[in-house]
């Protein structure tokens, strides 16, 4: 049945079986803006601020247009959203609301983009009739990242609404009633837990969540926005930048509704204060190791020839170990250095951990499912992945129950193969070992029957399974797709590292790579172990805390964000989908220079010598495991009884941007010693 | 001059009379003399101001990056930016606040040049005073225009992919599964 109304005088329809529709979405569709504290584009509906009231003909009461959805009932009548009625109504919302609230607003952070201080100049009056007493609560303490004073808070809901549906965590609640409403934890100095905390300091409409970090620190006219990435998390969300001058005040996120929706996670939003201690920190000019801790200042042309000796040396071997965060250009141009080097043994930072890899078929490292749909998928099955810890915004897609159509169950199941973690979601917990992925692969395991029977299953293969199992990608994808009849858009494999997908477009990676030379040179990698067998070590980079005591020649260069010509760079990701990045420089000294025109200088320098790599031949698809088994069963190697343990161990400990930033680091020390508490209150209660 | 001629003609004698008279002159004689003070140039030139030589290092301390990028031509005369484009885009919704009023024009971005470091004071410097200026227009053909118009080169920036969710009142009462029973937690992770 098609709907016709009017909106302000503006005549609109809806087809009411097609499209779900409320009034406060179709006034936004048309343009006109309705006032609301309460009510987000991503989190259900609540209604308790009243402030988006609208008069609809033929009604007594004027409604809330959040709540109400647009049915035959509202044919042939008309809405209108300014009449003096719902002005005088808004005008008490605004005077109820502003009794209690402090006059906080020259010292309050959100000052300047707050929507209670526009919506009073807009419907408030301009003095108030209440001054017997106003109610204070007292300032309360979420972690070290998030600042509550509560005194300011109007209680419109969105920070528990956005805990309890999207997090997962049932921290914050609503306390008392009436007058002595409050929002908060139950127990006091509750650290609230969870990798996406900071997103209710973007909820919340006053100033009652701030960051801590960015506490009394600047205006947001003053700030202005620079795109980029969110580097530590595979899926490159967009983010902003938040810059004053050449330093980085705060880190918001960009509204994509493929990627993200309107959430970061608490790495890539508290990370930008370690930039200012890299920068005082940091080496800038080329330094050169004469005893255990004295260096020599060089001139760049000094370390280039320094370099162009030992590479050009027949007698060492040098491996190239890219870092994850170098954009594709930087990878080309060292993938075309090592070739004319006649040197093979290259390889990023996140494909060391890999055993073997092919390259030839794009279809095999893009993932073609699309992230928008992952939330319709009513089977998942996590295999050597704790999604919550590494891909956090994967989990909040799946864990989507709160909007879609009703006739799909509400409630996914969901089957793991490896660790135990803490989900807060109903799983099935399949096994540990990799005897259960063998058996997955030969379809012998009970649970195949039910990816059979499901209409829209899901697999998701972490980096820590793909680490111990000896197959490509390509393989690993065709037994999945022949032992459960499955399409290529059902499997969803997740790597580590930014520029994973990049360096397999520029055909960087080949199948075998150990570090057995005895030069290593290191490219912006941290996180490479250096073992005794190495003689010599250049690093070219930013910083280094794991191996600062092995470098013998240093380069220092520029952060990926500044780290390219012209104005703009494009990263992609596992899903083949691109984002941009403006240039951001924050790099204060003289010599340091981006690793594009270093790689440009050394190839300059060797032109004359012309050598390329000879391609690899492809290899045919072997499309079931028992064949593979019975051909190559001296090649294949597995450990049916080794337990897939997960990589990563702590959250805030996986990159040296985070490591740097104090808050991070002391919020992931809290929550190791929470742990071990918990772990010792749990089993006194066993014993009593 | 008049009254004391009068006084001294009454009360003294006519000799003594004359002899004033004459000095008077003599005094006119002196008031010319002061007159050729006013000859001299109150004005002094700046060429004859001692200089020391300390005021001209006062700007040595400035470290520029890149002196050639600094250089801009003007865009009213319809000059390139040194092969620099011009963005223009339409401003997405800040995600601290509800409303939509700044996202409804498009803006035309001049180049953002980068800014050099004053170590001495702390702040951050730059030569280029286009930085602060943008230009709106209603619709994307009329920035695209007058890009053209000028002879700017231009990108056009993509915007923000935002979709509508349905929803309903009753999306909020949903059962998550959350509630089943308290499992134990595992330590060792987190």
């Amino acid at each position: 049945m098609i709907i016709r109304f009017k909106i302000n005088e503006i005549e609109c329809e809806v087809n009411e079986e097609k499209e779900d529709i409320t009034i406060l979405q179709a006034c936004t569709a048309n343009g006109i803006e309705i006032p609301r504290f309460c009510y987000h584009e991503k989190l259900t509906i609540a209604g308790n601020c009243r402030m988006c009231l609208v008069y609809v003909t033929n009604e007594e009461k004027l409604l809330a247009a959040c709540g109400i959805p647009l049915d035959e009932n509202f044919d042939d009548e008309s809405i209108e959203t300014e009449i003096d009625e719902i002005l005088k109504a808004r005008e008490g919302v605004m005077e109820f609301l502003l009794i209690n609230h402090p006059l906080d607003c020259p010292i309050c952070d959100q000052g300047g983009e707050c929507d209670l201080q526009e919506q009073t100049l807009a419907y408030g009056l301009d003095t108030g009739r209440f001054y017997i007493k106003k109610r204070a609560v007292e300032i309360k303490t979420f972690g070290r990242l998030i600042k509550g004073i509560m005194t300011r808070c109007i209680h419109c809901t969105r920070c528990v609404r956005f805990l309890t549906e999207i997090a997962g965590v049932n921290e914050l609640g609503v306390l008392g009633r009436g007058y002595n409403m409050e929002i908060g934890t139950y127990k006091k100095n509750v650290m609230i837990e969870s990798e996406l905390s900071g997103n209710i300091i973007d909820l919340c409409p006053v100033g009652a969540l701030t960051s801590a970090v960015y506490a009394y620190k600047g205006r947001p006219w003053e700030l202005k926005n620079i795109k980029g990435i969110d580097i530590f998390d595979t899926l490159l969300t967009p983010i902003n930048y938040q810059v004053k001058g050449g330093e980085i005040f705060r880190i918001l996120p960009r509204i994509n509704d493929r990627i993200n929706e309107e959430w970061i996670t608490d790495k890539v939003r508290f990370h930008y204060e370690s930039y200012k201690i890299i920068e005082k920190i940091r080496k800038e000019t080329p330094s050169y190791k004469i005893q255990a801790n004295k260096f020599i200042e060089l001139t760049w042309k000094t370390a280039l020839k320094m370099v162009f000796k030992v590479l050009l040396n027949k007698k060492n071997k040098v491996d190239l170990i890219i870092g994850s965060k170098i954009n594709s250009t930087n990878l080309r141009i060292y993938k075309e250095l090592m070739n004319r080097l006649g040197s093979k043994n290259y390889i990023t930072e996140n494909g060391l951990m890999f055993k073997k890899f092919n390259y030839d078929l794009r279809e095999n490292y893009i993932n073609s499912n699309d992230l928008y749909n992952v939330d319709k998928n009513d089977l998942v099955l996590l295999c050597g992945i704790n999604l919550r810890v590494e891909s956090p915004l994967l989990n909040i897609k799946l864990r989507n129950v709160n909007f879609g159509d009703d006739e799909i169950e509400s409630v996914k199941k969901i089957g793991i193969i490896g660790n135990k973690f803490d989900w807060k979601h109903e799983s099935e917990y399949i096994g540990a070992t990799l005897n259960s992925m063998l058996k997955l692969f030969e379809g012998r395991l009970p649970y195949c029957q039910q990816i059979k029977k499901s209409k829209a299953p899901l697999i998701i293969v972490g980096p820590s399974l793909l680490t111990r199992i000896s197959l490509t990608l390509q393989e690993m994808r065709a037994i999945f797709m022949k032992a459960c009849n499955l399409k290529p858009e059902n499997i969803l494999i997740i790597t580590q590292g930014a520029n994973f997908g990049m360096a397999l477009e520029e055909g960087l990676f080949k199948e075998k790579f150990s570090i057995g030379g005895n030069v290593l040179y290191s490219i912006d990698s941290n996180e490479v172990q250096v073992t005794n067998k190495i003689n010599y070590v250049i690093y070219q980079g930013i910083i280094n805390d794991k191996f600062e005591n092995k470098i013998d020649l240093y380069l220092p260069s520029k952060h990926y964000f500044e780290d390219f010509e012209g104005d703009r760079e494009v990263y992609m990701n596992t899903f083949g989908q691109r984002s941009e990045i403006e240039k951001l420089s924050i790099s204060k000294g003289n010599k340091i220079k981006e690793n594009s025109m270093i790689g440009y200088i050394q190839l300059m320098y060797l032109n004359n010598k012309e050598m390329t790599r000879k391609e690899k031949e492809q290899k045919d698809i072997k499309l079931s495991y028992r064949e593979m088994k019975k051909e190559e069963k001296r090649k294949i190697k597995v450990n049916k009884y080794l337990t897939i343990n997960n990589i990563i161990e702590n959250y805030y400990m996986t990159d040296i941007n985070i490591r740097l930033s104090k808050n991070l680091m002391i919020t992931g020390q809290l929550r190791k010693e929470k742990k071990i508490m918990e772990a010792g209150i749990w089993k006194n209660r066993k014993c009593i | 001059m008049l009254k004391k001629f009068l006084i001294s003609s009454i009360v003294k004698p006519t000799f003594q009379s004359r002899i004033i008279a004459s000095t008077t002159l003599n005094g006119g004689a002196g008031r010319a003399t002061f007159c050729s003070v006013n000859s001299i140039n109150p004005n002094p030139t700046a060429s004859q101001i001692k200089v020391d030589q300390e005021d001209l290092e006062v700007g040595e301390h400035l470290v520029i990056d890149d002196p050639n990028q600094q250089h801009i031509k003007s865009f009213l005369n319809g000059v390139e930016f040194n092969g620099k484009s011009v963005n223009i885009y339409r401003p997405s919704r800040n995600t601290m606040q509800t409303g939509t009023l700044r996202t409804k024009k498009w803006v035309i971005e001049l180049p953002f040049n980068p800014k050099w470091n004053d170590r001495l004071m702390g702040w951050w410097a730059s030569k280029d005073t286009l930085n602060q200026l943008n230009l709106r227009f209603n619709s994307e053909t009329d920035a695209v225009a007058y890009c053209k118009e000028i002879g700017l080169n231009y990108n056009i920036v993509e915007e923000d992919v935002t979709l509508r969710k349905k929803k309903k009142y009753g999306h909020r009462f949903r059962y998550r599964g959350d509630l089943v029973g308290e499992k134990e937690r595992e330590v060792g992770i987190n």
